[in-house]
This record gives structure tokens, sequence and C-alpha cells, in this order.
């Protein structure tokens, strides 16, 4: 018999519980095993290319920031980037420094939030909501800096919106220190990493270190 | 490794066939010692997979972007953005090769056969620009939806682009409002 002969197809998708967004997979099955896959993606485009050219460089600024809810810093960044390389803006140093804190407190709450995705994937929610516990923290202090915890609108062609006043440098910190600490790793990050690990075996064995 | 010496080797293959040839050195820090190097320069689409297939010979592994496209009026305008040294921090040459095609004559080679994630571009490109994309393994559309008319091209800014079947929301809420 070929091997051809024993694969089936799933289709997940557009709507899925295990999908987090409209997707449209077309998965070809070996046994336990993979062997292609088709998608379709027409579900969610929303067209913001095409909003884009209607707009203002100002207003697009907005519209990139909405590209996606998690990582809006980068897009934010990348367009005022692409405007100011096109039209030869400056950037003051202090608005670079306030950019990178910016996208450096996004990264955090970006890899935590995945960090428990992976964990809700696995089907162990308790250490999903333990991270994103623990991310909490970061959104807290983009929110003391920004006044949002997600979509900051931070950034602006040339430089920053808006300064961050030295009376609120402790804040900032503080949020690093917390991260960087051994014990928010060890303990409160991943609680029960010995089950993790042995749920799923050596390819988890990075959570403990 | 830098720009010229990249350029270079495009010039000693290809000589005249490259045109509009620009360098740009971005600042990668805020000290402005570091810089991001930058090539643009136009090939005519005969040439075009030639380029690619040189590019993927000469470096290892040359980074595919995207395939952006733009609607200039008389003609249509795609950019392909490749990366050399991907990932080396201050290292990185980004290469830009600007295709011109005319509105009669919107064919193009596809490159799949080089770098088979381009798919993704050549069929974006096919949907949004109506560019036909010469041997694409596949010509299905990806990011419109089945049901979007035929013949409506979203990029285009002539008679085929969206316009008629777009809502104009400015003016819809300025009637609103009288």
């Amino acid at each position: 018999m070929k091997p051809e002969d024993n694969t089936y197809s799933i289709c997940v998708g557009p709507v899925h519980p295990a999908l987090k967004e409209p997707v449209k997979l077309n998965m070809q099955i070996d046994g336990e095993k993979v062997t292609g896959v088709d998608f379709e993606l027409s579900q969610v485009h929303r067209g913001i290319e095409w909003a884009a050219t209607r707009r203002n460089p100002i207003q697009v600024l907005f519209l990139a920031e909405r590209i996606c809810g998690i990582c809006n810093m980068s897009h934010m960044i990348s367009f005022s980037r692409a405007v100011e390389s096109i039209g030869g803006i400056e950037v003051p140093p202090r608005a670079h420094y306030i950019r990178v804190i910016g996208a450096e407190l996004e990264r955090i709450h970006s890899h935590i939030l995945w960090a428990g995705v992976a964990a809700h994937e696995l089907g162990f929610d308790s250490l999903m909501h333990y991270t994103w516990k623990l991310r909490e923290n970061v959104l807290d202090t983009v929110e003391y800096i920004t006044g949002n915890r997600i979509t900051k609108g931070l950034i602006t062609i040339g430089g920053v919106r808006h300064d961050i006043p030295k009376k609120k440098f402790p804040r900032i910190i503080d949020t690093a220190q917390f991260y960087s600490s051994k014990s928010v790793r060890r303990e409160e990050g991943c609680p029960e990493r010995r089950s993790l690990c042995s749920i799923s075996g050596p390819r988890c064995g990075a959570c403990s270190s | 490794m830098n720009a010229e010496s990249v350029l270079k080797g495009f010039r000693k293959e290809f000589g005249s066939k490259i045109k509009d040839i620009t360098i740009q050195k971005v600042p990668n820090s805020l000290k402005k010692k570091l810089f991001a190097e930058r090539i643009w320069f136009s090939v005519g689409r005969k040439h075009l997979h030639s380029a690619v297939e040189y590019l993927c010979r000469t470096y290892p592994d040359p980074h595919f972007a995207v395939c952006s496209g733009y609607d200039t009026g008389k003609e249509i305008e795609l950019l392909y953005h490749f990366t050399v040294n991907y990932g080396v921090r201050a290292g990185e040459i980004t290469i830009t090769m600007r295709v011109m095609l005319p509105k009669n004559d919107l064919q193009t080679d596809t490159i799949t056969d080089l770098i088979p994630g381009a798919i993704i571009s050549e069929r974006e490109m096919q949907e949004m620009l109506g560019i036909k994309v010469k041997d694409i393994p596949d010509s299905r559309r990806l990011f419109l939806d089945d049901t979007f008319p035929r013949g409506v091209f979203p990029w285009r800014k002539d008679e085929t682009g969206p316009d008629k079947i777009a809502r104009n929301v400015h003016a819809a809420r300025k009637g609103g409002m009288k």
C-alpha cells in the first residue's frame, strides 16, 4: 500500500475553538503526522493598506497601530521610521530613548502573553493564568506612563507624543527589576514547571532554566 | 561585505541592464556609528528572474521580505525587497529591485522556483493589482474572498480600482450631519 493511501484530511476553521483568529486550514494527515497543509486567509483581510492610501500620515499612524493589538508599537515605529526616512526628519535623542522604553515594555508583555498562550495550548490553563497575572505588572506600568494598557499611541512622526517625566522613572525601574529578578522567573512564572516538563517531555526543558 | 561590493557584483553580471541605482546609508544607532545600507535599482522584467537567480547563487539564503506594488498611473511598479546578511546587526544590506510593468501588458515571471515563499506575495500581486504572474504554481486568491467581484483590483487607482464598490465614509458622515 502506498503511503498516500493512508492520508486523510482534516479541515480546521475558519472558526474553531483551537484557533485564536480566523483561518481555514486544510491539513493532510498521515497517522499523527501532518504531511501537507493548505490555507485560506481571506476571512480577516481588513484592507488596511487600502485605507492607508486615502488618509494623511498622522491618521495612518493610528491605523498602523491597530494592525495588531499585542505588537502595536512595532507597527507604529516601523511606519513613523519609514515616513522619517522619506522626509529626512531627524528624531531627537530623548524621543529615541522613550521609544525604546515603550518598545521594551511591550516586548516584556508580549513574550509573557505568548508564554501563557503556549501553556494554554498544552492544556495547562492554570499556568496560563499565572503567567498572565505576571503580565499585569508591566501593563500597569504602561498605563502609568502612557494612559493606556495596550494601544499606547506613544509615537508620532518625528518623535513621541509625550515625555516621560522624572517622577515616573522609579516605577519603570521597579518593573524592570521585578522582571529581571530570579524569583519571578522561577517561582511566580512557572510554579508547576516540573509537572509541565513531565507532561510534555524534554522539549519543555527550556521553561525550567 | 558592503553595499558597494554587492552592487559591483550586480554591475559585473548585468552591466547596463540595471538602472537608476541609489545607495542609501541610514544611521542604525543613536551615535551614528553604525549604518544600515540600502540598495535600490531598476531591472527590466526580462532580467528579473536572472537577477534573483544571481542573488540566490551569490549569497547564502537571501531573505525575501515582500513584493510591494504601486499604481503610478500608466505603469505599475513592483518592488522586490531582499536582504543579504539577514539578522547580522548593522550588517544587513537591503536590496530593492524595481520592475515597471506597462498597464497594457501586466505580466511578469515567477520567482517561486528560486524562493518558494514568494508565492504569498505573487498571489497578492495577482489579486490586488491584476498582474499575471507566468508559471505561478498556485494562482488562487489569497487575501480576497471568493465573493469579491472579479476584475476589481483594490490597489489600482484607475477604473479597475475599488472606488465604485467602496463606501466613502467621510462623505456618508458629511451627508448625515446635514
